[in-house]
């Protein structure tokens, strides 16, 4: 059994030790008190040229899709989405929606126009809610 | 009267939710096909942007939300 020497068998039970740097600890920085993810955004056409110049500004209509992945080749387990709707639909957020969706991009999780969502994008505000490349 | 015109009411705005009518209540199957073949669009970032996310201990998946 040397070349498996993460497993011990012991009457009656089994145990299995998985090393310190592999598994979902992985996901966890050095301070505990984040989880890195990474991020790839999509825009529409609608919204495309929102994001030429800053402070963004998208017109209604503009879709942004951002990934959540665990690492560049895994596949996506989240879909975090924003809808820009009439200023109207939501005055607090210029009109964004935001929306969680399964990876696949089947299955609505969860839509909102403020709570946890805004409360993070509100920094963005002057960015119409949109945060700029290297804080997405 | 009154009650006749406020049950008119309801029954219409509960059919213009239904039918994903008023701003903002697009039914979901509608919202998810607005977004099939996203990665079809344009790239908002050539390489993958690392964001963290405050760990509380909860479920990762809400804080994303």
């Amino acid at each position: 059994m040397d070349g498996l020497p993460n497993i011990i068998t012991t009457q009656p039970s089994t145990r299995i030790y998985f090393p310190r740097d592999s598994g979902p600890s992985r996901r966890r920085k050095d301070d505990g008190k984040h989880v890195t993810t990474l991020g790839f955004g999509y825009v529409n056409e609608v919204g495309r040229h929102g994001f030429e110049r800053e402070p963004f500004s998208f017109p209604v209509g503009t879709v942004i899709v951002r990934e959540r992945r665990w690492s560049p080749s895994s596949d996506p387990d989240r879909l975090v989405v924003m809808i820009k709707r009439e200023k109207s639909f939501n005055r607090k957020a210029n009109g964004w929606e935001f929306l969680t969706i399964n990876g696949a991009g089947t299955e609505i999780l969860k839509r909102e126009k403020d709570g946890k969502c805004l409360k993070c994008h509100a920094s963005a505000a002057q960015n119409d809610f949109v945060f700029p490349m290297e804080q997405r | 009267m009154k009650k006749l015109s406020l049950a008119t009411l309801a029954i219409a705005v509960a059919a213009a939710f239904a039918a994903g009518a008023l701003p903002g209540n697009d039914n979901h199957a509608q919202v998810l096909d607005q977004i099939s073949g996203y990665r079809l669009w344009t790239k908002v970032n050539a390489d993958p942007v690392k964001v963290e996310i405050p760990n509380t201990g909860t479920d990762i998946a809400s804080l994303m939300a």
